[in-house]
């Protein structure tokens, strides 16, 4: 049976586990070492480790070079792939390249706008979307043609994922964007960082009516807050972020020094609360540069432990 | 139309530096309706260049003559004599315009007065928006009369991104998000459902990606 | 600063608007004023263009003032803003071109008597000064002053 998976993500989401994925953000320069030290942190904690491919468009180590990185360090990586700086053409290229070497999961994405980033000079590709770029992995998974329709020798069989935005405009569309992510092959889905639990419940509550959760693995974003600063920051001035008034003023509650602890205190909590709403298949814990407050939330929440792991090793 | 701006002053100083003799050449259509490089635009700039040679003193003369459109032959002979009597042509038409006349002039040196920016309209007086790219191949009737290829800042053609907020593109808050646009609009039409449907990749052979593109007409060629 | 020293006559063009302010004052002005004093009057001040006003310059004139309307006041609704925003622009094109963008400036107060309008042609004039581009001749190349033909009556 275990052949039918292409990766422990799978299999464990497959088998009704409760799953638990992490982001790591490459480095800016090519020290593989960060990622060795970062990976550590995580090791014990999650079944998957998100790399991210350039995020917000800033020029750091290629999401295929971090995730080998990451399996030597005995992690299973989620590639990210974002169709901003490569056509259709390099897509399919780095597609075959990552599953030769090892790489078994991928999340789909068009990728942060590289207005934001550091050369906001940059050509934006979008030669295809998100939807297109799941569609292409799917098509090769099952039937091993690459978008020409060649027969590719040994074609890559991935896990596939895709992201979505519970808390974007507009509101009405997003359940038949989610139904088009999962009609173009997606299994899994990570969310948007959750901090309104009503409309995220709302949005489930969607999922679940139009049959969507029957498809699909949905994992919510979570990511603690480091401070009051940090919550407003992203209110603000991070798109499609929801971050309740009521959020923002617990965070201002308390003093500056134990406002990092009141954020995994809310993190903790939105994690309880999404093990409750039906349809939630595991958590998503994006907290780039803090790695280890990861591992302190999942055992805080005791989420997982893989068996006989030994931190730090 | 084809919308355009005057390049900034210092780069068309630098650029007719060299010439004492200079036409100014203005376009009486697209250009002209973007306040760019109609008759109005061509005396403020033949003023501007006076001033500026008179303030460096040095010698400047400038011939001003606007016609019809730079992109078409039959008007394009109309500046015959005034490019012959001038040591070069500074045409405030769009790029296509002074590749035009540039192709019909061979010995005298054309160059551009403008930057030619965008397909578009004035979507109020002053204010012009990017609407069409050209690529050769038009979905519009797919969602809702609005070019998503054109007017979304990610090119997505099955639905918006997770930045759209209130109606705003995350690129830029003054900018609509496209995808509302067509939300909104087919909603309107209760057309909505069809965007349920996957919008499979581009043909770019249609757009210039596959090299400049040529349109043969064999009715009109005589 | 020696005795037999004096003052250079300063060139300027004033286009004023007839609602703005009274055209007998402004007449006074001329040949009266120690300036070398150029007058356009116009119906409204939308008629100005950027291309009149450069055109004064070119003529000579170190500065170019335009007394309009105070906002609210155009009898055509909004000649005054019309006026405003081409002088805005200009000045930025003067400016971008390194000849000056302090020369041509625009005046919406209520100006009522000689010493008021003589007190904004030599704030126009400063101003031209700041800018750090001083014509310093007169106004002699009277081709460029616009006609009446443009609507704008000398």
């Amino acid at each position: 049976m275990s052949g039918e998976y292409v990766s422990k993500l799978e299999k464990k989401l497959s088998s009704g586990g409760f799953a638990v994925t992490a982001e790591l953000g490459p480095p800016r320069g090519a020290n593989e070492n960060v990622i060795a030290e970062k990976a550590k942190l995580l090791s014990c904690w999650v079944d998957g480790v998100n790399i991210t491919d350039n995020q917000t468009a800033i020029v750091r180590m290629s999401s295929i070079a971090a995730c080998v990185h990451v399996l030597e360090a005995g992690l299973e990586p989620i590639m990210q792939m974002v169709t901003r700086d490569r056509n259709r053409i390099a897509l399919q290229s780095d597609l075959l390249g990552a599953y030769s070497l090892g790489i078994r999961n991928i999340l789909c994405l068009s990728g942060d706008h590289h207005v934001f980033g550091s050369q906001p000079d940059a050509l934006g590709v979008f030669d295809v979307d998100s939807i297109q770029l799941l569609r292409i992995v799917d098509e090769m998974r099952r039937s091993g043609r690459d978008m020409s329709g060649y027969q590719l020798d040994t074609p890559p069989r991935m896990f596939v994922g895709a992201a979505a935005n519970p808390f974007a405009d507009p509101f009405d569309y997003r359940v038949i964007r989610l139904a088009k992510k999962i009609d173009a092959g997606a299994r899994f889905i990570q969310t948007q960082c959750i901090y309104n639990l009503e409309r995220f419940r709302g949005w489930m509550s969607r999922l679940c009516q139009e049959g969507l959760t029957e498809k699909v693995y949905i994992l919510g974003g979570v990511t603690p807050l480091k401070s009051a600063g940090m919550a407003k920051y992203m209110a603000q001035k991070v798109a499609g972020m929801d971050i309740p008034e009521a959020v923002i003023r617990r965070m201002e509650g308390v003093p500056r020094e134990k406002a990092a602890r009141e954020g995994v205190k809310i993190a903790l909590e939105t994690i309880h609360e999404l093990q409750t709403i039906a349809g939630v298949r595991g958590v998503h814990i994006m907290a780039i540069e803090n790695e280890q407050a990861v591992g302190a939330l999942v055992e805080e929440a005791r989420l997982m432990k893989i068996p006989g792991c030994l931190e730090g090793e | 139309m084809i919308v355009a701006e005057q390049k900034p002053l210092p780069e068309i100083i630098e650029m007719v530096s060299p010439f004492k003799k200079l036409l100014i050449l203005g376009c009486g259509t697209c250009v002209k309706t973007c306040f760019a490089g109609g008759e109005e635009e061509v005396a403020v700039l033949a003023s501007i260049l006076r001033l500026d040679a008179r303030h460096k003193g040095k010698d400047i003369q400038i011939t001003e003559l606007t016609i019809e459109r730079q992109c078409e032959n039959e008007f394009i002979q109309e500046a015959s004599e005034a490019v012959s009597a001038n040591d070069a042509v500074l045409s405030l038409a769009c790029g296509a315009g002074v590749q035009d006349i540039a192709r019909r002039f061979k010995n005298t040196p054309v160059l551009p007065g403008l930057n030619t920016t965008f397909v578009g309209v004035m979507e109020s007086r002053g204010l012009f928006t990017e609407e069409c790219l050209c690529c050769g191949d038009c979905r519009l009737g797919m969602t809702g009369g609005v070019c998503v290829l054109a007017r979304c800042a990610k090119k997505l053609s099955n639905g918006p991104c997770g930045g759209s907020r209130n109606g705003k593109c995350e690129v830029n808050p003054e900018i609509d998000c496209a995808w509302q646009l067509v939300i909104d609009r087919m909603t309107c039409l209760g057309t909505l459902d069809s965007l349920r449907q996957y919008c499979p990749p581009r043909d770019w052979r249609s757009s210039n990606s596959a090299g400049p593109r040529k349109l043969l007409r064999e009715d009109m060629v005589i | 600063m020696p005795e037999n020293y004096k003052e250079p006559i300063r060139a300027i063009a004033l286009f004023y608007c007839v609602n703005a302010v009274d055209r007998q004052v402004v007449k006074k002005l001329e040949g009266n004023c120690q300036l070398d004093l150029r007058l356009v009057k116009m119906p409204c001040s939308s008629m100005v263009k950027e291309v009149f006003l450069l055109r004064a310059l070119e003529a000579g004139a170190e500065a170019v003032l335009v007394l309009v309307c105070p906002k609210g006041h155009c009898q055509f609704a909004d000649g005054n803003i019309r006026a405003s925003k081409r002088v805005e622009r200009t000045g930025k094109l003067l400016g971008e071109a390194g000849l000056g963008g302090g020369r041509v400036s625009i005046n919406d107060a209520k100006l009522e008597t000689e010493e008021e309008i003589l007190l904004a042609l030599r704030q126009a004039l400063s101003q031209a000064d700041a800018s750090g581009i001083a014509a310093g001749s007169k106004i002699s190349n009277k081709e460029y002053i616009p006609s009446s033909a443009d609507g704008v009556e000398k």
